[in-house]
């Protein structure tokens, strides 16, 4: 009784203190002024929204364009208007109707209408367009588009889809160009061409240095935004990097490769109370890929003695000093319902640990001896970047007990990628696949199925496949769960070729003057930093 | 990587004429070494593994497994990678002969460009990092030579040895480090240029200068010290001594003139040299110069990009050369001719 | 015994910095012979306590997989010994080989053999070695290809120079007046007095490689990250440096200790064995 009224005297307590914090913050009025820095992890090169894929790309334009809808400011767990003051939606799921935006101009003060819309619409679906994000999940999707006046336009699709139609459309790579723009550059790669409607005016690009915006004075939100801009240092070094937040030469990082937990407590240590540092999801995950087209993973006894043998508990804890969700084909925290609860997981074979995991074990060495009576040598690859090598060390030692002896092969980045696409490997050690939005059918369609394009395995399940498309197509929030969990559980009790170790976490840190500021649940959204300003 | 000048000095002395015969020779070998070395490059280049239209559609990986291959094939034809090897290097040296070096395939630009635009920066460190070098390591080589076999000489000597036993990445890291350390100062991130602004450019280039000519100097310091002791022993300079000069008067107006003759040359060398090892230093003190460039072209496999980059500092380095072997027959014409 | 006393005294008089490299390089290459006997752990055996400091149990600490840094480091000297002595041995007597073969015989095997020589040295050591090692792969071998590559042409270069001279000398000359086969000539006169400049690159060139080594790796193309290379375990350390200083300091003062005693070793070995071949970059 007494423990209750003291609990409940607790929450009071803690609401009051929130709601306390809450109105301080919101006294705390933005101040104008100011520029942000942070750093790009390499030089972008090629500054095509539509037709590029690396994070990069999206940091060097993302504040320059608007989209028809974005992830929200304030909350981007949350789809809110952006060019688009409203949509609705047909009574049979197939019509979505864009209402834009009345007044707005791009940086070169030419108006805003439908006709832009549509060529930004018709750029990424035409076929022979290279369109890697945008284009790759908007074309199985949309039927036809048009436009209704010069102020609202239509896209048809194929099937009723909302979640990933709409997930689309807000992301950062469906933002919307100038039609004038695209006539007269042919495709948006140069710095010239860098003309949107976003709340920043692309200003500078000195090639292999820094990037610079500044604000927009004619920005289609009044009163944003609060910045005079935004400058990014291009940093490709991993020692540099850290020196800069040391130093307190950058606001934030929030890039990609994350800080491991020591980096990051040196940056503590040496900022102290300027700064926060976070850990913080980056919605991918690191997986081991088997090659299905050869020996001896063409074998399924031998992929399912791997998915057995794998410590991933380990792995996420040595590797990534535990920042991860070690196991999950689905992260509960990014797609809410629709992963697999973790306490199921846990039970399973290759995902137990303890007694269970030792039990996992002897069932995988008994698998290899069954084929290789001997073991088996066996080529490891993996590209040289950020913490990979650590990783595949990692895995090479847990893969020698059931009697898999790696050798490893490392592949220099970019190149890695050509290797692996042509299926030349034989055990790809850690390749981390980051998703582009929080749908749960993201990661299915990129790894998990045949037309996967990172099924570095070549792996096929054709009814796998068949249930992955229904998942897809499903419009029931609580079915589609239903179906999602049907997979992972088919997928984890089966060979499978990809092998999810986990979901990667890093740390982080923003300058504590820094406000306003919001990680997305994909590093490419919500760094247009429209709404961010630098407290004095 | 012994390369010193190949000095004879018991050589006839030459008439002009052979001079002339000289220089024509070393003009005309110019070219064809010039155009081994980037068909060398060229051919390196072919032989990695994968090209740019794999690395980009696999790194992407988003499209499905049927469309990969057809984009591989279509960026593969816009490119030119679809002809044979031999008519793209024919093609490639046609067009460079005109200084059109092409559309990088990375950064979708002209080459020109680039090399326009980096081209001058990484001049500057490399021209920056031997000054530094020579500023402290002739004289401190010729103390040693001068002092020779005391603890003085054995001091300098193993100053010098020192800097050779740090990688230079990591003397960069260690001086990146201790400045923010122990100086919470971080050199600019933001590259200035050198004719808008002098004093943000140095403030920059400065420290990449400094940890490479840490490096440099100590085969400097010690090619100067040998020189040095060479042209003691010699003759004339015992005369002078002989004659009752005073030691700083021996040294400077005689030994010293004549013991930087092949330091000037060994400086030529290393100095077309450095472009290259500036790479390094150019990554950790974020210069954007052609290192940078190179490293990130030959990761993406941009022929053109890095078949350009490679030939411009060839060119250099071979130009730097022909000057200095010139020059140096010039200076003193006892050299054997080759 | 005691006139290899007096020698060693005397030695010790002349080149005191030379005998004193003499030592070091003496103490590498037995931890790197007995590495497998002497290193307490196994070099790639991740299963201690991460970021351990210095301590009883660890001399060196652990890093941050938990691995045994002594023991890296003794398997690092045997991988870099391993790596500079093989690339040098096999690009030196290549390059050396060649370079009197050329030298010799003149001509145009020898002009050709010239144009060659400039036009791999044209281009700058780090870019070639960065391209090569992206053609080849990542492998122990395959950085031992590069550096040999690196090394053949100087080599030949040097080494055909001092050909040269031998072979205009009244002796040889002599020899051949006297119808002594080119074959004899070489080996009987060039080979021999080829030697000493043979031993001076030799001894200069392996601290070159092991640096080149550490560099290729900090650019991402070095020997596979698990090798316990020292120039790997130092890039690896920069990313830690004030949480385990230790990381980067003992690998550090293993690459800056074996190339400062190779060099002190090289001078000594240059001035007794060839004084007029002074000044290489070494």
């Amino acid at each position: 009784m007494r423990n209750h009224r003291l609990f409940i005297v607790a929450v009071v307590m803690v609401m009051i203190a929130g709601v306390a914090a809450g109105g301080f913050a919101q006294q705390d009025k933005p101040r104008y002024g100011g520029i942000l820095n942070w750093f790009d992890y390499g030089d972008p090169a090629r500054l095509d929204v539509h037709a590029e894929s690396p994070l990069v790309v999206q940091q060097a334009t993302s504040g320059v364009y608007s989209g028809l809808l974005h992830r929200d400011p304030d909350d981007p767990t949350k789809i809110a208007p952006d060019l688009a003051e409203r949509y609705t939606v047909s009574a049979d799921g197939k019509t979505y109707t864009f209402h834009l935006r009345k007044g707005v101009k791009w940086h070169d003060g030419q108006p805003f209408t439908s006709a832009d819309v549509k060529a930004t619409f018709d750029r990424v679906l035409n076929p022979d367009f290279k369109s890697p994000k945008c284009g790759a999940t908007l074309k199985p999707l949309v039927a036809g588009t048009e436009i209704v006046d010069p102020h609202t336009f239509q896209v048809r699709l194929k099937a009723p889809a909302p979640e990933p139609f709409l997930g689309a459309v807000a992301s950062a790579w469906c933002r919307i160009a100038a039609k004038h723009v695209l006539e007269k550059f042919g495709d948006l790669n140069k710095p010239e061409a860098q003309i949107g409607t976003g709340p920043f005016k692309f200003k500078k690009y000195e090639r292999g240095s820094v990037i610079e915006w500044e604000k927009n004075k004619d920005y289609f939100i009044p009163g944003l935004p609060y910045l005079d801009g935004v400058k990014q240092f291009i940093l490709t070094g991993g020692p540099t990097q850290l020196a800069a937040a040391k130093a307190g030469r950058i606001h934030l990082w929030d890039t990609w490769p994350p800080m491991g937990k020591a980096p990051s407590e040196e940056l503590k240590a040496a900022r102290g109370s300027e700064i926060d540092v976070y850990r913080w999801p980056i919605n991918t995950i690191w997986i081991v890929f088997l090659n299905t087209t050869k020996p001896p993973f063409d074998n399924p006894d031998m992929r399912r003695a791997v998915h057995l043998a794998l410590n991933r508990q380990e792995l996420i804890t040595k590797a990534l000093d535990g920042a991860g969700v070690p196991c999950a084909m689905l992260d509960p925290k990014l797609v809410g319902e629709a992963a697999l609860p973790l306490a199921e997981l846990e039970r399973m074979p290759g995902c137990r640990t303890g007694a269970g995991k030792e039990q996992d074990i002897a069932e995988a060495e008994k698998l290899v001896k069954k084929h290789h009576p001997n073991g088996i040598d066996i080529e490891m690859a993996f590209r040289q970047v950020g913490n990979y090598s650590d990783r595949s060390q990692l895995v090479a030692a847990q893969l020698r007990r059931i009697g898999i002896r790696g050798t490893l092969k490392s592949h220099e980045s970019a190149a890695g990628f050509a290797a692996f696409g042509k299926g030349d490997f034989t055990l790809l050690t850690s390749q981390d696949r980051a998703m582009d939005s929080t749908d749960p059918g993201d990661p299915f369609s990129l790894i998990w199925t045949t037309q996967g394009g990172s099924n570095y395995g070549k792996w096929s399940d054709p009814k796998l496949d068949e249930l992955a498309d229904r998942a897809l197509k499903e419009t029931d929030r609580a079915k589609r769960a239903k179906l999602y969990h049907d997979l992972q559980r088919m997928f984890m009790s089966g060979a499978p070729s990809a092998l999810p170790v986990g979901w990667v976490e890093g740390w982080f840190f923003t300058d504590k003057k820094v406000r306003g500021y919001k990680p997305a649940s994909t590093a490419y959204d919500n760094i247009t930093f429209m709404k961010v300003w630098l407290a004095p | 990587m012994q390369h010193g000048p190949r000095v004879q000095p018991g050589a006839a002395r030459l008439q002009s004429c052979a001079v002339q015969v000289y220089v024509v020779h070393r003009l005309l070998l110019f070219v064809p070494t010039l155009l081994g070395a980037s068909l060398l490059i060229f051919v390196l280049m072919r032989l990695v593994p994968g090209d740019i239209a794999q690395i980009l559609v696999y790194q992407t990986g988003s499209e499905q497994s049927s469309v990969q291959e057809k984009q591989i094939k279509q960026i593969r034809t816009e490119l030119g990678l679809d002809k044979p090897v031999l008519v793209q290097y024919v093609t490639w040296l046609g067009n460079a002969v005109r200084l059109d070096f092409g559309e990088s395939y990375s950064q979708r630009r002209p080459v020109r460009d680039i090399l326009l635009e980096r081209f001058p920066r990484s001049m500057e460190l490399a021209v920056l990092t031997m000054g530094l070098a020579m500023l402290w390591a002739i004289p401190l080589g010729v103390i040693s030579a001068v002092r020779q076999n005391t603890w003085l000489d054995y001091g300098v000597r193993v100053l010098s040895i020192s800097g050779l036993s740090l990688p230079i990445f990591f003397t960069g890291v260690l001086i990146l480090y201790l400045l923010v350390r122990v100086f919470r100062y971080l050199p600019p991130l933001e590259y200035s240029a050198l004719t808008e602004n002098p004093v943000e450019n140095l403030k920059q280039m400065i420290w990449p200068a400094l940890a490479q000519a840490y490096y440099i100097s100590a085969p400097i310091m010690r090619l100067t010290r040998s020189q040095m002791l060479e042209v003691v022993r010699q003759d004339y300079v015992r005369t002078a001594f002989a004659k009752g000069l005073s030691d700083r008067a021996v040294i400077y107006r005689h030994a010293l003139r004549n013991s930087l003759l092949p330091v000037v040359t060994f400086i030529g060398w290393w100095g077309g040299r450095l472009l290259g090892g500036i790479v390094i230093m150019e990554i950790i003190f974020a210069v954007p110069g052609m290192g940078t460039a190179l490293v990130q072209a030959v990761s993406y496999r941009d022929y053109p990009t890095v078949q350009a980059i490679v030939f411009v500092m060839a060119l250099i380095f071979l130009a730097v050369n022909l000057i200095v072997d010139l020059l140096y027959g010039w200076l003193d014409p006892r050299i054997r001719l080759a | 015994m005691s006139a290899v006393a007096a020698q060693t005294r005397r030695l010790l008089a002349r080149q005191p910095l030379g005998v004193a490299g003499a030592a070091v390089v003496l103490v590498l290459v037995a931890t790197a012979l007995l590495a497998p006997v002497l290193a307490p752990h196994g070099p790639k055996e991740a299963v201690f306590g991460q970021f351990v400091p210095p301590g009883r149990e660890f001399p060196m600490g652990t890093d941050n997989l938990g691995r045994d840094v002594l023991s890296r480091v003794m398997w690092g000297a045997r991988l870099s010994l391993y790596v500079g002595l093989v690339s040098v041995l096999v690009g030196v007597t290549i390059g050396s080989l060649w370079g009197i073969f050329t030298g010799y015989l003149g001509g145009i095997a020898d002009v050709s053999s010239q144009r060659v020589i400039d036009c791999v040295m044209a281009l700058p050591p780090i870019v070639l070695a960065l391209s090569l090692m992206a053609a080849v792969g990542q492998s122990v071998n395959n950085v031992i290809l590069a550096l040999t590559i690196l090394l053949t042409p100087t080599a030949a270069r040097t080494v055909r120079s001092v050909a040269l001279g031998i072979a205009a000398s009244p002796y040889v000359e002599a020899a051949r007046a006297a119808g002594t086969s080119h074959v004899r000539i070489v080996l009987r006169h060039i080979l021999p007095n080829c030697l000493a400049t043979y031993i001076v690159l030799v001894t200069t060139n392996i601290s070159y490689a092991i640096v080149v080594e550490a560099s290729l790796s900090f650019l991402g193309v070095g020997a596979p990250p698990d090798e316990p290379s020292w120039g790997g375990m130092l890039t690896a350390g920069t990313q830690a440096m004030e949480t385990a200083p230790w990381l980067i300091f003992f690998p550090g003062v293993a690459i800056s200790l074996a190339v400062f005693a190779l060099n002190l070793l090289g001078d000594a070995i240059r001035d007794i064995a060839d004084p007029r071949l002074r000044g290489g970059l070494g």
